[in-house]
């Protein structure tokens, strides 16, 4: 199967309807690459993500569409005229071939017409063709086993890992929830996890995301695991994970004030300064004389900020660590 | 968790029928994300809007994972639905196919801005209507 990938450099008030168009003339799909979208999402009011400057500062103002249609022998698949601009009927309406000069001058045409109304930057900037790849197992090229302590292991579950006797091999799949374990402030947390968990522990796991640090606790034989996440997705995701390494863990959405137990002996928190400033007074309430707080995800502007503001809670710093400008703290009550 | 950000990807894409071909393979597989578990995952979400095509955006994050959000249909789907017409003008500037009041247009502009966050309503409508015109959809004063 190949591909033609149409390239189009336009404006944010040009781009949907730009992208409505192709959609119903019989593209496959179409990608957007739109800084105004990103910045929505980082502005979203509850938004827990966050990016550096440098990521900010490397947005680029022009919005790039590619747009991809089938080509085959015939010529290259679009919807037949009859619906042409219908975008809802994109998917059942009935294909014609054309030829690529076709096609470009459709595309063309449309542009120009849209160009009297709203401002389309350059416009249509030529085509390239897309082989078939092995797009469904391609991404796997960038995991690996990943050992986070001396044994501590995370591995795909497509990778064959033979443990050695002492390890503690956590089967994990990267997707759609954050702690695939290769990022600073998951690898942190589970140094320190790794150094003050005894089997005996209650342990909360506070934004949970892939629920790692609750299943490395569990395996370690913690008795009550509790991971919460504000996200529902985040949840249903942890809780997979959970089953897969065969695990008893307590998953449920919501904040610190829906933790279901009182006097955790553990609390690990890996979600941003902000949040943790915000939960400072709150966190001693879910704690006894000499619990534990592991506090991550903390980059360093930041770091002073946090460390005020739990010890006005109460709590003693017992150990920082810090990697590539991301600070994670041990807390003891 | 610290989610930290370092690509995002905006696809539109058919509500429950994604597939790892393009755009999906070459978007996603360039940030290394499990692009199996998204198609999945996309699809099963968006099951009952089957035949309409979604705006999605992926958020990715510096452990390679990542999230999605569905957005309301674009623009131009919203305007056909407002003026009860199936397609746009093949010549928007000779042949108007509908009209739209003012108010009409507010309304759309209205669920863009929640759907987007954005504080400038104004704006926001102006760009509704200069859509609108581009698809030979005349827009009048109330």
């Amino acid at each position: 199967m190949r591909w033609l990938e149409f390239s189009i450099e336009t404006t944010h008030e040009s781009s949907e309807v730009i992208t409505d168009f192709l959609s119903s003339l019989g593209a496959d799909g179409v990608q957007v690459q739109d800084a105004e979208e990103i910045k929505e999402v980082l502005m979203a009011p509850d938004s827990l993500t966050y990016a550096d400057d440098d990521f900010m500062d490397n947005l680029d103002p022009v919005v790039k569409i590619k747009a991809y249609f089938a080509q085959f022998d015939e010529g290259i698949r679009r919807n037949a005229e009859i619906s042409l601009t219908n975008a809802e009927l994109y998917d059942d309406a009935p294909k014609t071939y054309v030829s690529l000069n076709e096609l470009e001058q459709v595309l063309r045409n449309k542009l120009l017409e849209i160009g009297e109304f709203l401002d389309v930057g350059k416009g249509y900037l030529g085509y390239s063709e897309v082989h078939e790849e092995d797009w469904a197992d391609g991404w796997k090229q960038y995991y690996d086993t990943t050992r986070l302590t001396d044994r501590l292991i995370i591995n795909p579950s497509w990778i064959e890992y033979d443990s050695k006797p002492g390890e503690i091999v956590i089967s994990l799949d990267p997707g759609s929830a954050f702690g695939t374990g290769t990022h600073e402030t998951t690898a942190l947390c589970a140094e320190f996890l790794d150094e003050i968990l005894e089997p005996e522990h209650s342990l909360l796991d506070l934004g949970t995301g892939s629920g790692i640090l609750a299943i490395i606790a569990a395996k370690i034989g913690c008795s009550h695991v509790e991971a919460i996440d504000i996200d529902q997705m985040a949840v249903d995701v942890a809780r997979a994970n959970a089953t897969q390494n065969n695990v008893e863990i307590i998953c449920h959405s919501g904040e610190l004030a829906d933790a279901e137990y009182k006097q955790y002996d553990v609390i690990v928190a890996n979600i941003i300064a902000d949040v943790i400033n915000s939960l400072a007074e709150d966190f001693p309430r879910y704690m006894k004389q000499g619990s534990m707080l592991i506090t991550s995800g903390i980059i360093s502007a930041k770091a002073d900020i946090v460390r005020g503001s739990l010890a006005a809670a109460g709590l003693n710093l017992i150990q920082e660590k810090d990697q590539n400008d991301w600070h994670a703290m041990l807390w003891q009550l | 968790m610290a989610k930290k950000i370092t690509g995002y990807v905006k696809l539109q894409i058919p509500a429950g029928k994604a597939t790892p071909a393009p755009p999906v393979g070459p978007a996603l597989g360039q940030h290394g994300i499990n692009i199996a578990m998204f198609v999945k995952e996309f699809n099963e979400r968006t099951s009952k809007d089957v035949g309409l095509i979604i705006p999605v955006i992926i958020t990715v994050y510096a452990d390679r994972s990542y999230s999605f959000i569905t957005k309301t249909p674009p623009v131009p789907v919203l305007l056909k639905k407002a003026c009860n017409i199936e397609s746009g003008s093949g010549k928007p500037n000779r042949d108007k196919v509908a009209k739209i009041a003012w108010s009409e247009v507010m309304k759309i502009a209205q669920t863009k801005i929640v759907d987007t966050n954005a504080s400038d309503l104004e704006s926001c409508a102006r760009m509704v209507a200069g859509t609108a015109r581009s698809m030979g959809i005349v827009v009048i004063d109330d």
